[in-house]
């Protein structure tokens, strides 16, 4: 062997070694971060909240009890859970809209419960509808025999979201999604929420069965019918103090009168976004669906606030007087908006600003029914049924109530 | 595949292992990998963009041959000539057909004639601008016999399509880049360590400063009528950071991935807010593009040899004006250009030879009121400028500074936690001035060195930027 190899094959054994020493340090190193990532993803999987969305809804569709899915730390992908719901429960009756049509369920309809579906919380703007529509026209979703939307002011605006978020990414399958989650965890100092909740199946208060760290810990999520039961802890304290708080952040009330979010300004129709809408609807119409509209309804104090700004006057009047008048024009039905003491109610009947409880929302389910025509699908939904429903409500926000103290 | 994306981590840790655990000899075999590596890299932007890297590989490659073996001087114009044609011709078809079209039929309209062209919306494939430069240089050099092209096909695909620089630069010269090919390479330990390290804090400039910035510049940009005149300032010195973490942060992360694997690549940026004059801010800004002009435009154009002053200048501002033109095809690119010209000219009025090299406050820990008056004027010139980089068309420059002037100076400001970004950089650039880059800090004892990678990770995962914002020098 010549002298070149052997000082050759030092050479390569010495760089060898020292690739090696390299790679080891950078585990060293990341060695921490690795323990850490592997504990909390495990306590993200205990909890469900780490599920596909897809697997957790037919977890909670298996349950034979009601079961709640409430995930916290990827809880902005609940568009891929509904549609899986929509796919799953195949449902005759279905609710779509923003979170303000969560509240309707199943047993508003009697004796309709299986065939409802609510998919609340899937549409945020008129391309979301557009891109929905689109679905159900390639196939792509069951079409229901009812369809109710409620249809929000902003939807009609623009400046408000420019592209849908109706795609099938899923933050749990990115590595920015388990960053982000960390970081929430971290941020919010929820390690003991997180590990409270690997333990605990059934939810406070109701004691559903659970899917998900804030179903667990806060005891809010969606049931199985896809509405929204709203944290114990809120209907818990209406009975103790039973007056009417905006429990938005910011309040819908501020956010109308210094012009923020979904009141900026400037506040003009955007004519594109009304023919989409009119289009997407009259589409599925076509396809032979019930089509009923609905303008959900505002707090009294936000809805006064709202007649009376006149920055928003041009929007607004448009979103109650004329759009409705467009609609008609184009036979979709619809229950205009409305504010509580039009129906003798008041804001106690509204969770906050925006959202109304299921009490309220139950009356208007009801009026929805009784202005539906004879031939309507609807007018199988038994009314005396839903009118005792909400006569004999516990409290103005909820049909139930919790029947033991919040821990 | 963004190098701040979790795909790029892993790719580069297949590569890296890949890469050392093949055989030293023959030298093509790992020449060939890291070229297959960086077509992988580069055809997962758009695969249909690679027989563009490989037509422009293959002229210059064949050109750059046929230049070195011809002795008439006719001819090897002509060959110089068909390697400026097909490189510029492909980058100017890319580039700039739809912004000549639309600035065409735009002048016809200003003269009172109708005329209706066809744009094509080109998608702009990544990294041309890059490459074409490199490629370019490479038939450039072997034109004016400063090099002798290479035999070795491989090497010198690799050395185009190299994927740390492949898609923004540093831009390499044959003559830097093309010999590291051709040597056989020995895993350094102490070169890896410091390339990760330069890693780190590209990732630490790019998700934490650049991208916590992006948001308010693109607010303030894009809505600069409902702001007032000192939150417009507040926005330029934003942008004037972000473009500087975003930029100089993609360069240290490439030049930190090529030492990886054994490679030089050249400097970028060197701390280019710290500059005196201009001139200064010049050579420490984007240096492998400025270097690029100045050897291959602004020499060939006479540089300040000319027989009158005027001709100096123009060439100048020539020159300035087409190394905006390069950045993209938007009038506001060649207004930035023609406006550094302007800036440069007074500087190129003193003798050459004073140019201000040394780094600022050398040996001091505070620079002297002059050195710090001279940074504070050269920051305000060049941002004012990146006004014009940032706008979307004139007319949004234009309105964008009269209304600093107009607007009230009398609002709260708002956004002020960007602030704390620019700081922080700020101050760790300024500590670290003498270094190539800040966290070349070899001589702290481990605890101490491990410690600062802690924070810097910790800062990146919970401060920074998951949403892979793209770099803004992807879209040149």
């Amino acid at each position: 062997m010549s002298h070149s190899s052997i000082s050759n094959s030092k050479v390569k054994k010495h760089a060898s070694g020292e690739i090696w020493l390299f790679l080891r340090r950078i585990l060293t190193f990341l060695f921490p971060f690795l323990i850490i990532s592997i504990i909390l993803e495990f306590g993200l999987w205990k909890t469900g909240d780490l599920w596909a969305p897809q697997y957790a809804l037919h977890q909670q569709q298996a349950s034979a009890n009601e079961s709640i899915y409430g995930p916290r730390f990827f809880s902005d992908q609940f568009n891929i859970y509904k549609l899986s719901g929509i796919r799953y429960r195949h449902p005759s009756i279905l609710v779509i809209g923003s979170s303000r049509v969560m509240q309707i369920r199943d047993i508003m309809f009697h004796p309709l419960e299986t065939e409802f579906y609510n998919g609340g919380g899937l549409l945020r703007n008129a391309f979301d509808l557009e891109a929905f529509a689109a679905m159900l026209m390639r196939g792509e979703l069951p079409l229901p025999k009812v369809l109710i939307i409620g249809i929000d002011p902003w939807w009609l605006r623009t400046n408000y979201g420019e592209t849908t978020w109706l795609h099938d990414s899923d933050e749990r399958f990115s590595f920015a999604g388990h960053i982000e989650a960390f970081r929430q965890i971290v941020k919010k100092g929820a390690f003991q929420k997180v590990f409270a909740a690997t333990s605990s199946l059934k939810s406070p208060v109701f004691g559903h069965e659970t899917i998900g760290t804030f179903a667990r810990i806060d005891g809010t999520g969606f049931r199985k019918d896809g509405s929204s039961l709203y944290p114990p802890k809120v209907l818990l304290e209406f009975m103790e103090t039973p007056i009417y708080v905006d429990r938005e952040s910011p309040s819908i009330i501020d956010r109308i009168q210094m012009a923020r979010r979904e009141f900026s300004l400037p506040a003009v129709i955007d004519e594109k976004r009304v023919n989409l809408i009119v289009k997407a609807l009259s589409l599925i119409q076509k396809k032979g669906v019930e089509v009923h509209a609905f303008m959900p309804p505002f707090s009294t104090e936000a809805f006064e606030a709202l007649e009376t700004s006149p920055p928003l006057n041009q929007w607004w009047d448009y979103y109650k007087n004329e759009f409705p008048k467009l609609l008609e024009k184009n036979n979709i039905m619809l229950v205009p908006v409305s504010h509580p003491v039009q129906f003798d109610l008041n804001d106690t009947y509204m969770f906050d600003g925006w959202h109304p409880s299921e009490v309220y929302i139950g009356d208007l389910m009801k009026r929805m029914i009784e202005q539906a025509p004879d031939s309507s699908y609807l007018k199988n939904v038994n009314i005396e049924n839903l009118t005792a429903l909400i006569e004999k409500a516990s409290i103005p926000l909820t049909f139930h109530l919790p029947s033991t103290s919040y821990p | 595949m963004q190098f701040n994306s979790l795909i790029f981590a892993v790719f580069l840790f297949i590569v890296f292992l890949f890469y050392w655990s093949l055989p030293n000899k023959p030298l093509g075999i790992r020449n060939a990998f890291l070229l297959i590596a960086s077509y992988i890299f580069y055809g997962w932007w758009d695969w249909h963009f690679l027989g563009l890297i490989l037509l422009n590989s293959t002229v210059d490659y064949v050109l750059g041959m046929s230049l070195h073996q011809t002795q008439s001087n006719r001819r090897r114009k002509i060959l110089l000539g068909i390697s400026l044609t097909t490189n510029l011709g492909i980058l100017g078809f890319f580039k700039y057909y739809d912004f000549f079209i639309n600035s065409a039929m735009e002048f016809l309209q200003t003269i009172g004639l109708q005329a209706n062209f066809h744009t094509l919306a080109i998608i702009l494939p990544v990294g041309i601008s890059f490459y074409t430069f490199q490629t370019l240089s490479y038939t450039i050099d072997i034109y004016r016999r400063k090099i002798t092209p290479t035999h070795n096909v491989i090497a010198y695909f690799a050395f185009v399509s190299f994927f740390p620089q492949l898609v923004a630069g540093p831009i390499e010269r044959a003559s830097h880049l093309l010999p590291q090919f051709l040597q056989r390479k020995v895993f350094d330990l102490e070169q890896a360590k410091d390339g990760l390290r330069q890693i780190l804090w590209g990732l630490f400039k790019k998700t934490v400063i650049a991208d916590n910035l992006a948001p308010y510049v693109d607010k303030i940009f894009s809505n600069y009528e409902a702001y007032s005149g000192p939150m417009l300032l507040l926005g330029t010195i934003y942008f004037a950071i972000q473009i500087y973490c975003d930029f100089s942060g993609y360069s240290d992360m490439a030049i930190g991935t090529a030492r990886l694997f054994g490679f030089d690549l050249k400097r970028n940026f060197a701390y280019p807010y710290f500059s005196r004059d201009i001139g200064e801010f010049w050579r420490r800004w984007h240096i492998s593009l400025s270097t690029w002009f100045r050897d291959y435009v602004y020499i060939p154009l006479g540089g300040n040899r000319t027989r009158t002053s005027l001709q100096h200048f123009s060439n100048i501002i020539l020159t300035f004006t087409i190394s905006g033109f390069w950045h993209g095809a938007n009038w506001t690119f060649i207004i930035w250009g023609f406006l550094n010209g302007l800036y440069y000219l007074p500087p190129s009025l003193r003798d050459p030879h004073t140019h201000q090299t040394e780094v600022v406050a050398m040996g001091r820990f505070f620079p002297t009121p002059l050195e710090f008056f001279q940074i504070c004027r050269t920051f305000i010139l060049i941002a004012f400028a990146w006004i014009f980089f940032r706008a979307t068309s004139f007319a949004h420059a234009i309105g964008f500074i009269s209304h600093i002037g107009t607007s009230s100076w009398l609002a709260p400001l708002r956004h002020t936690k960007g602030l704390w970004y620019v700081l922080l950089i700020l101050v760790i650039d300024w500590v670290q001035r003498e270094k190539q880059h800040p966290l070349e800090i070899s001589n702290l004892p481990r605890y101490t060195r491990w410690g600062i990678y802690y924070i810097i990770s910790i800062l990146v995962l919970f401060v920074g930027k998951t949403g892979h914002v793209p770099f803004i020098y992807f879209q040149f």
